[in-house]
């Protein structure tokens, strides 16, 4: 994809109003990073473990260690291709709080 | 690769995903992508016996890192059925997930947006039928969330929240509420029986919902699209689209909501957007929205 050609983006003026930018080469990308989501650092949201990482647990996807979410654990895969593969599965029936 | 180009005279980008020419169509009850891999089976994207919920890359993206992504979230490993016939607790599970990839792949320095969406039905574009949807990444902002950030500025405020204040005070269009969530169809709808859930307390984005704020739109969610299926009986076809706040740099601004969009007028008519939509961008509607309304709060009454 050729993006660095233009970013079509949107951000606020001191006053509050909305720039509506589109930049083309050479001119910088509006950009507020590294970000954190929510003022949430280090939330489940930032990746904490590298898929393809650990044994091979299914046949076409490598697995990583389990993660908690809410009332989700999730695990990590990477397919034979390389694609990424998250496998989702609820471990909390009531009482959910909030991600850990 | 795609290819991105602007379109001078639209004022909006145009995205060129010629790979995507090649992406499995409608292929036979046997040859889902989406089912779990079974022994002796075919493999498929899913190289597992069983499982909940799944995300993974689009093996034929439209966007894709380093300059955005585009992801498939599969509901359930059971072929049949649709996001209504989801049990409660599997719609509040899907809601932790795509709160999970809203904030992960917010978080990303190459997508500014983060948007998930569900097209159902053949009448829509769907290529497979197995219960899915998807999550794209823009590595910009895309032209429908900007205009919702300009809503914002023309009513002096969040726009979602002043529209929904003025759908409870007049109360015609209104098709349901709960502790935490509207329906109804808004004032100048688009599509015959386009409907809105928003959320009442203003919250940008998935993370910002307590626990019990997911659950209820996940009930909400049950609710609508179990009404829409008895509007005509039978599964409607429907884009969903979840708005959220831009995760770039208008990050924190937005109100979530989630819009529907069916494209039948009747039982078996649909709305094209034809030369007026397409040349012109005024839809002309077939039914007017406190009309839609009422049929649709008969229909959910009668599955609730």
């Amino acid at each position: 994809m050729h993006t660095s050609r233009f970013i079509r983006s949107t951000r606020l003026d001191p006053s509050g109003a909305v720039l509506d930018l589109v930049s083309h080469p050479g001119r910088a990308r509006a950009s507020l990073y590294p970000r954190v989501m929510n003022g949430k650092p280090g939330g489940p949201g930032e990746p904490r473990s590298q898929a393809g990482e650990g044994p091979l647990s299914e046949p076409g996807a490598a697995a990583g260690e389990g993660e908690r979410y809410g009332p989700l654990e999730l695990r990590r895969l990477r397919k034979d291709d390389g694609r990424s593969l998250i496998v989702y599965s609820r471990v909390e029936r009531e009482g959910v709080g909030p991600p850990r | 690769m795609s290819d991105l180009r602007f379109n001078e005279l639209r004022g909006e980008p145009v995205a060129y995903a010629i790979h995507r020419q090649d992406r499995t169509f409608l292929p036979d009850r046997a040859h889902c992508p989406l089912d779990p891999t079974v022994p002796g089976g075919p493999a498929t994207e899913i190289p597992l016996a069983a499982f909940e919920i799944v995300v993974f890359d689009n093996r034929f993206p439209a966007f894709e890192s380093p300059e955005g992504a585009a992801e498939v979230v599969v509901y359930t490993d059971d072929h049949e059925g649709s996001l209504g016939a989801l049990g409660l607790d599997r719609i509040e599970a899907l809601m932790w997930v795509w709160r999970h990839r809203y904030q992960e792949l917010g978080a990303r320095e190459d997508v500014e947006y983060v948007y998930i969406f569900e097209n159902r039905g053949v009448e829509v574009g769907v290529t497979l039928h197995h219960p899915h949807g998807q999550i794209y990444g823009y590595p910009f902002l895309p032209p429908v969330p900007a205009l919702e950030l300009a809503a914002d500025e023309r009513l002096g405020g969040c726009a979602p929240c002043v529209l929904l204040e003025r759908e409870r005070s007049e109360g015609r269009r209104l098709l349901f509420e709960n502790e935490a969530v509207s329906a109804y169809v808004p004032e100048a709808a688009r599509w015959p029986y386009e409907a809105h859930l928003a959320m009442r307390r203003h919250c940008p984005s998935l993370v910002s919902c307590e626990p019990q704020e997911l659950r209820l739109l996940a009930e909400a969610l049950r609710r609508l699209v179990r009404g829409y299926d008895a509007l005509f009986d039978r599964p409607l076809p429907y884009v969903m689209a979840v708005h959220q706040a831009p995760t770039g740099a208008a990050a924190g601004r937005g109100h979530l909501h989630v819009e529907f969009y069916p494209p039948l007028r009747t039982a078996e008519k649909l709305k094209y957007l034809a030369g007026s939509e397409q040349g012109a961008g005024t839809f002309i509607g077939d039914v007017l929205p406190e009309e839609a309304a009422a049929a649709l709060r008969e229909a959910i009454e009668r599955v609730s």
